[in-house]
């Protein structure tokens, strides 16, 4: 499935990289501590968190994940978005939390790591 | 003239729901002597309030101390913050007072014990301490430094609530005065472990819990004299002081 499909699906919110929403997502990945997603994500997962960090667009980047959700209707700073438009990460936001976001993506076919 | 003192920024008192009740600002001093500590400070979480019991304690012991607590950021990253004098910590307390919520549950989470500095007299704490405050970990480090403070990043070696652990690096803009590694890794091996921030000034303290923990990790520091200033000189490096083990 692509980004931009879970997108509609799911009625996410787009923050930043507008012109990467065909990117084809591998697997969902959800945690909050960002040493666990360097350690674990795999390239093109989508990410949960609750974390707004600029480091959340940092290891987006590094892992070069499809996108990442931010869960609980999280506000943004204006440095963050700006961040993640230079390194082409997508944010999204939506206002549900981590356990029903992540069952839906179940729904949608997207598997998990294990 | 410089000389090496043994330093421990980073203990928890009675008024620490996670730490022993028995830990009191006078017992901690006791330990200290014992385990020859010259300075010493009482870092519990987001507050300063054993601090006054603490500068009681240490009259006449030999053993100075230092202002200080240990914050918890909105990405739960804890910071240790020590503070010029009194003032600047009470300051700081404040801020925190209006972005930490709720009220403690002593059976969950247990007891937060302020000590009367003359009386002795122990009371509770009503607000949570344990939580985190809506300030981001660059405000957090920010507002300490505002107050003439010294920004630590605790425990950098633990997962939970050490910044690498919760943020994956130490964000660029993140101005810390120092990284502190806990008992778990020896000074000396800091900086391989960590070698990204190699450049950085290392520091070890106990982060004790429990009267037993105190000792268990300490810092070396040559200063001229065991007070703030020497300190954040030390941790500068600059005027020939420094951390030496």
């Amino acid at each position: 499935m692509k980004v931009e499909q879970m997108v509609k699906q799911l009625g996410l919110k787009v923050k930043s990289g507008r012109t990467e929403l065909s990117r084809e997502i591998t697997g969902g990945f959800a945690s909050d501590l960002l040493s666990d997603v360097i350690a674990h994500a795999e390239r093109g997962n989508v990410w949960l968190t609750l974390q707004v960090h600029p480091n959340v667009v940092a290891v987006a980047a590094l892992k070069e994940l499809a996108a990442v959700i931010l869960v609980g209707g999280r506000e943004l700073e204006e440095e963050t978005i700006r961040r993640a438009e230079e390194q082409r990460v997508v944010l999204l936001v939506s206002p549900e939390r981590t356990f029903e976001l992540a069952g839906k993506l179940f729904g949608l076919g997207i598997p998990g790591q294990g | 003239m410089l000389a090496k003192r043994r330093v421990d920024l980073h203990i928890h008192s009675c008024l620490s729901p996670c730490a022993d009740n028995e830990a009191t600002p006078q017992a901690i001093v006791a330990r200290a002597a014992a385990c020859r500590l010259e300075l010493i400070a009482i870092s519990d979480h987001n507050s300063v309030k054993n601090f006054p019991a603490l500068q009681k304690a240490a009259q006449g012991s030999g053993i100075q101390v230092l202002c200080a607590m240990e914050i918890t950021s909105a990405e739960e990253v804890h910071v240790l913050a020590v503070f010029p004098g009194r003032s600047q910590g009470q300051a700081m307390e404040k801020v925190l007072a209006r972005h930490l919520k709720g009220e403690n549950d002593p059976a969950a989470f247990g007891e937060q014990i302020i000590i009367h500095p003359v009386t002795g007299r122990r009371s509770r704490e009503k607000n949570y301490l344990l939580g985190a405050v809506e300030l981001s970990l660059e405000k957090v480090v920010e507002e300490v430094r505002q107050r003439g403070g010294l920004a630590i990043a605790s425990h950098i070696d633990r997962e939970g609530f050490g910044v690498l652990g919760q943020l994956g690096m130490i964000p660029p803009g993140c101005r810390f005065d120092a990284l502190e590694v806990s008992w778990r890794v020896p000074l000396s091996q800091a900086r391989e472990r960590f070698a990204p921030y190699r450049d950085r000034c290392f520091v070890t303290f106990s982060d004790a819990h429990f009267l037993p923990d105190i000792g268990r990790a300490s810092s070396e520091m040559l200063l001229a004299e065991a007070n703030f200033s020497e300190v954040a000189t030390a941790l500068k490096g600059e005027k020939g002081r420094a951390v030496t083990g």
